[in-house]
């Protein structure tokens, strides 16, 4: 009796229904996606598109020259209506689920890019951990300038190009600060000549681009986030090669002028450079700390006269308040302006006299 | 004329021309033969006997039941009813007609032939025909002799049989090479080779109305639990069928649930898997024509189990049950999920993957579903075949069949190579179970998880998990629940049923067999360890 | 009625799941929107309480809570509310399950498909009764546990430990005086009051096990998702695992999720007909299932209507904590004074 009900029943529930199921060949997949300031409508959106003949097997099939990428820009006022103009104009349907950069042109990110938050939201297939970077000039030309001669597989050109520690010019900003409603926050900076390069950050404040760093801001911003390895630090006798021995710890004193403290313990020694660095321990460790005590205050406060906590300053300031109540009556915007910053190093010479 | 003949046949032809046609009646009852009651007293009369017997099996039509009559010490009639080529020849000769015929002095009373003539050591005596037809039907031979109203049955069995062999199903490398073959004693003797112990019991049941098929029931008396005795006991008394002749049909008269997806008892074709389960304080039923033993009750860890595990040292037995356990899952499991995932959920391929995978997709014409099925079907069929083609060339159809259809299919872009890959996988999976009626529940509940993840996607698959895990644990394995093991409040543990201890650490029976003994071995049983 | 007993574990592990489920599904936002960071501090709370009212009451009595009922008018009463409140509780989860499922992965697919696999799934389980319930609770809630363990080790790399600060979230009165009610959350507790005559072992080993697994995991899950910026209000658990260093695979929490979702529906269904049954004297209740299942899945379409709103939960936490939590306490009391009662009503007549 069962079997005889089951079988039709599903046989049925197959013919009718299956209203999420596609087939991988019927999609197109973004890698992608550039956003540019349009003429006409709000925007013009770029979606970079992966080839998949071209890059799996179409070495040889096709004598290795055909490229791996192709892009489309549609003219329009919101990201899903570009989805819906390409999926018109091709036969493929355009998929998100495996978008790895999100560019956004320097014009745009001036504007503003708080609608895109409410647009990308809404989209459960953008991965949270896709990368979002602002460019120099037009997005469309950023990303025709990606040329991965490494990787046969640009989509892990995109991942490895943020994710690689060893680089210190660069960083990875992922998408799900961005859409849990975060509004401060430093984005990498691209420019692109002849290849594309991640040159410095731009931060972003209340959505809206506020300024941009150079490289060498990044590098203390890698250092006081903590995502670095190997790293080579120039001073003026010479290179140090750093890593870190302790996560750096922040220490807030909530008072009317609120001091700051920062510590941070590293390990390392003197690769390059005067004689001295390699002889004297104690004096090298002296000029490390200096330097790049002088360099954190540095970026420290370029940080507060900008007016932006990138650090996300205000979450150890929570920590002196026992509720949410009390650190709003505190106001730490304001108080944040005032603030004094020090910065203590421990730093553990490896060399070996 | 000539012509004209042919022309006329040529045109006016039917098959049935110039025959007699004949159409077999199926719509009136046959008529119905009568037979003499076999259930009579054996009678002094020495013809009226004669003339029974050979009513009863219809001879001389019947060609190979055969009647000897002779001269018992040259004076008093008898014969000797035996069915040809059940019975052994010399002893018939030697044993049996020689002395009765050679000696002159020989006496034809209930003593002397008992006592001195009959030189066998397995005689009974009868006074009824129905146990004379049924020991003849079973290969022995019955003296009749004139003035006595006994029949002796002696046991003179030597029918032509197939040498123990390895068994088919259940190959292992470390580990004993005999299997059972159809004869029951043999079956049942080397059981008894194995255990070697007085309190194994051997009980022989008639099963079959008509075909009497002699049953063994085996358990070690001062182990098993005697409620399992009589309960199997019960099912094995109360089958009301004319005709048993295999255990996989004596398995389903008497297993709790015949709809389930799960067999309820343990088929093996391995004397050394039984004897085991003898001793872990279980029941094995043998059953004469069939090379398999039935073992009850088990849970659902002992289908998952090779004897290999516990010869093997312990450290790989595990490993090998991991693999296994892998292999399994993915043989029912694996396609229905490669369906969900290549239909549904394209953001957990690995981008490299996916792109690959659409490249080959994009020639292929069918849908990612049709092309899934039509490699499983095939798979079935090649797999389906390769058991009935002549077994010389048996293997290579399943090798060839398979690569060059894939590969085929491959070039010809039906199919793509992911497809292959999965379906390859999931057969060979299927293989890795070792208990081959468990394969089928698996190959058939594959298709089933194929259409749900093709439908829900992973919905669909855990909705298949869930129902299959509901639906399994509802069975029962001659009272013990199959997933015993599952969250009981006994010492034993899912774990303890999966996996195997180092051979000290085996100390208890399992709890569910609940056994007279609970103790397996010694607390420390590796003695020489304390000085 | 079947014979079958829940060993103590089948039985720890169905409560572990109707404890769970609920929250693992949905309830972290409730806490988190309630206490801001200080959800971690209402569920200790709120644990504690539920510890403490369930420590008094089996102090008291060993027995099934309808038997301590005297009248047969309360007793139906009693019984009657349970289900009722069950049937919501469970269509509620229910619809919010099933609509959380299809923004989290079926977006296309219309609710009334997604609802087909679970309702056939709870469905088939509780006809398959009480063993099938305790074997499949058993099997799963284990492997669902240690998975989600590991899913949130894995995410160990997003955490920002700064989050948990102020330690008192929205305020002392937002954590304990609301956060008091959503003891409601642990309503099917419920189930553990009917569970003694059903198995053989000790119910308050049960209660007391049931409660620590689900602290503990809920304190898991909470903290995880407090730890990586729990903001979000939807599926928060569905956060963590994207946070998590396997972040391409949370379409596998789509299993989990059904899975866990499907053996909460099966539990509620079996105990609605089974609580049915007992408290109004039935000889069998497996017909009942069919229907109570129809009542799920119709009351979740109703509230389908608006699932953000946690309609439910919001208008009911108020009072919902009453029927497990204050009712069989105060029936432990008024018991013996009952007794007591009694005899001096006899000396007084005498």
């Amino acid at each position: 009796m069962m079997k005889k009900f089951i079988f039709p029943l599903l046989l049925c529930l197959l013919l009718c229904s299956c209203y999420d199921a596609t087939e991988v060949d019927d999609l197109a997949y973004v890698v992608a996606l550039g956003i540019d300031k349009g003429e006409e409508k709000k925007m013009k959106v770029t979606f970079q598109y992966a080839v998949p003949l071209n890059i799996s097997g179409g070495v040889d099939s096709k004598g290795g020259e055909s490229a791996p990428l192709f892009s489309a820009t549609f003219e329009t006022d919101a990201i899903h209506l570009a989805t819906d103009i390409a999926n018109d104009k091709m036969a493929k349907i355009t998929d998100l689920s495996h978008l790895k950069l999100i560019v956004f042109s320097e014009e745009i990110a001036k504007d503003g890019i708080t609608e895109f938050r409410r647009d990308l939201k809404e989209d459960f297939e953008i991965r949270p951990d896709t990368s979002l970077a602002v460019c120099q000039g037009s997005a469309l030309e950023c990303l025709e300038a990606v040329s991965s001669p490494l990787e046969l597989n640009p989509s892990r050109f995109y991942e490895d190009f943020f994710a690689n520690t060893a680089s210190v010019y660069s960083f990875s900003q992922d998408i799900s600060d961005f859409l849990n409603g975060k509004t401060e926050f430093p984005m990498p900076y691209l420019i692109y000549e002849d290849a594309l390069e991640a040159y410095g950050m731009a931060i972003m404040k209340n959505d809206r681009l506020q300024a941009l760093y150079f490289p060498q801001d990044t590098v203390i911003y890698n250092i006081l986030r903590n995502t670095f390895t190997n790293l080579k630090f120039e001073t003026k006798q010479g290179v140090f090669r750093l890593d870190s021995r302790l996560p750096p710890s922040i220490k807030i004193e909530t008072l009317d002028k609120p001091k700051i403290t920062f510590f941070l313990s590293l390990t390392g020694e003197a690769v390059a450079g005067e004689e001295t660095l390699f002889s004297d321990s104690k004096k090298a460790e002296q000029i490390l700390t200096q330097t790049l005590q002088k360099r954190i205050l540095n970026f420290l406060y370029k940080t507060q006269k900008t007016d932006c906590d990138i650090l996300d300053l205000y979450k150890h300031a929570r920590k002196n308040f026992f509720t949410e109540q009390g650190f709003i009556n505190y106001n730490w915007n304001e108080k944040y302006k005032d603030a004094e910053f020090f910065v203590q190093i421990s730093f553990q010479n490896t060399r070996v006299q | 004329m000539k012509t004209t003949n042919l022309l006329k046949k040529i045109f006016l032809f039917s098959p049935n021309d110039g025959q007699n046609t004949y159409t077999f009646n199926t719509h009136t009852a046959p008529e119905k033969i009568s037979i003499p009651d076999p259930n009579q007293k054996i009678s002094t009369q020495y013809e009226e006997n004669l003339k029974l017997v050979s009513e009863v099996y219809s001879l001389p039509e019947n060609s190979d039941i055969k009647i000897r009559e002779f001269l018992i010490g040259q004076h008093t009639r008898a014969f000797l009813l035996f069915v040809e080529g059940l019975v052994k020849d010399d002893s018939v000769n030697t044993n049996i007609l020689g002395p009765l015929m050679l000696l002159p002095q020989s006496s034809s009373t209930y003593q002397a032939l008992h006592d001195t003539l009959l030189l066998n050591s397995q005689i009974s005596d009868t006074t009824s025909f129905r146990t004379v037809f049924d020991d003849v039907n079973m290969g022995n031979c019955v003296l009749f002799t004139d003035g006595l109203d006994t029949a002796f049955s002696i046991d003179v069995k030597g029918w032509e049989r197939r040498g123990l062999d390895a068994p088919v199903t259940e190959q292992v490398i470390y580990g004993p090479h005999e299997g059972f073959n159809e004869n029951f004693k043999v079956n049942t003797a080397l059981i008894r080779k194995n255990i070697r112990n007085e309190n194994l019991v051997c009980e022989t049941i008639c099963l079959g109305k008509e075909s009497k098929t002699p049953c063994a029931l085996l358990y070690i008396k001062n182990i098993t639990n005697p409620d399992l005795i009589q309960e199997i006991k019960h099912r094995l008394d109360h089958i009301d069928a004319d005709y048993i002749y295999e255990a996989g049909e004596l398995e389903q008269f008497i297993e709790d649930s015949s709809f389930a997806l799960s067999p309820q008892f343990l088929t093996t074709e391995r004397p050394d898997t039984t004897a085991s389960a003898l001793i872990e304080g279980k029941i094995a039923l043998i059953l004469h024509g069939s090379p398999f033993a039935l073992i009850a009750p088990v849970s659902f860890s002992d289908f998952l189990t090779t004897p290999e595990d516990k010869y093997v040292r312990f450290p790989f037995a595990n490993l090998m049950k991991l693999i296994r356990l892998i292999g399994i899952v993915s043989s029912f499991l694996l396609s229905g999920l490669y369906i969900a995932i290549v239909n549904f959920h394209h953001e957990m391929i690995p981008a490299d993957l996916l792109f690959a995978i659409e490249a080959t997709r994009e020639a292929v014409p069918f849908t990612a579903l049709m092309e899934l099925l039509l490699m499983e079907v095939s798979f079935d069929i090649i797999r389906e075949a390769s058991l009935r083609v002549p077994s010389p060339i048996g293997s290579t159809v399943g090798i060839i069949g398979g690569l060059i259809i894939g590969q085929a299919a491959v070039s010809a872009n039906l199919v793509s190579p992911i497809a292959i890959i999965i379906v390859a996988l999931t057969g060979i999976g299927s293989f890795a179970t070792p208990n081959y009626a468990l394969n089928f529940t698996f190959r058939f509940t594959r298709y089933l998880y194929i259409f749900l993840g093709a439908i829900w996607g992973f919905l669909g698959i855990a909705a298949g998990i869930f129902m299959h895990a509901a639906v399994l644990s509802m069975l029962n394995s001659l009272g013990v629940s199959l997933f015993t093991a599952l969250a009981n409040d006994n010492r034993d543990t899912v774990l303890s049923y999966l996996f195997q201890k180092p051979i000290w650490k085996r100390e208890l029976r399992h709890s569910y067999v609940n056994a007279q003994k609970t103790k397996l071995q010694a607390k420390i049983s590796r003695k020489w360890v304390e000085k | 009625m079947e014979n079958y007993q829940l060993s103590g574990k089948e039985a720890t592990a169905l409560m572990i799941n109707l404890l769970c489920s609920k929250l693992f599904l949905l309830a972290p936002g409730y806490f988190i929107d309630n206490a801001g960071s200080g959800a971690l501090l209402t569920v200790i709370f709120v644990y504690a309480v539920a510890f403490a009212f369930f420590g008094i009451y089996s102090s008291k009595t060993k027995r099934d809570i309808l038997s301590l009922i005297p009248s047969n008018f309360f007793k139906g009463l009693f019984g009657a509310l349970s289900v009722l409140l069950l049937v919501f509780s469970g269509a509620g989860t229910f619809s919010q399950l099933v609509h959380y499922i299809k923004i989290m992965a079926m977006p296309k697919s219309p609710i009334a498909f997604l609802v087909i696999p679970f309702a056939a799934a709870m469905v088939l389980c509780a006809y398959a009764g009480l063993k099938s319930v305790g074997k499949v609770h058993g099997f799963f809630v284990p492997i669902l546990f240690s998975v989600l363990l590991v899913l949130v080790l894995l995410s160990v790399q997003s955490f920002e430990f700064t989050n948990l600060f102020p330690i008192f979230g929205k305020g002392f009165r937002a954590v304990f005086g609301e956060g008091f009610f959503l003891l409601s959350s642990l309503f099917e507790l419920l189930v553990l009051l009917y569970l003694p005559s059903l198995t053989s072992a000790s119910f308050r080993k049960i209660g007391f096990s049931a409660l620590s697994v689900s602290l503990f995991f809920f304190v898991l899950l909470i903290g995880a998702y407090l730890l990586i910026d729990g903001k979000t209000q939807n599926l928060p658990i569905f956060s963590v695992i994207r946070a998590s260093a396997l972040s391409r695979t949370d379409s596998l929490f789509l299993l989990l999720y059904a899975l866990s979702g499907m053996l909460y529906l099966s539990a509620v269904l079996y105990f609605c007909a089974y609580i049915f049954g007992k408290t109004f004297g039935l000889a069998t209740f497996k017909p009942l299932i069919l229907p109570f299942a129809l009542i799920l899945i119709s009351f979740s379409e109703i509230t389908f209507l608006n699932p953000e709103e946690q309609i439910f939960l919001r208008y009911t936490s108020y009072f919902l904590w009453i029927l497990p939590f204050l009712i069989p306490l105060i029936i432990t009391w008024i018991k013996p004074k009952n007794k007591k009662f009694g005899r001096n009503g006899k000396r007084d007549e005498a």
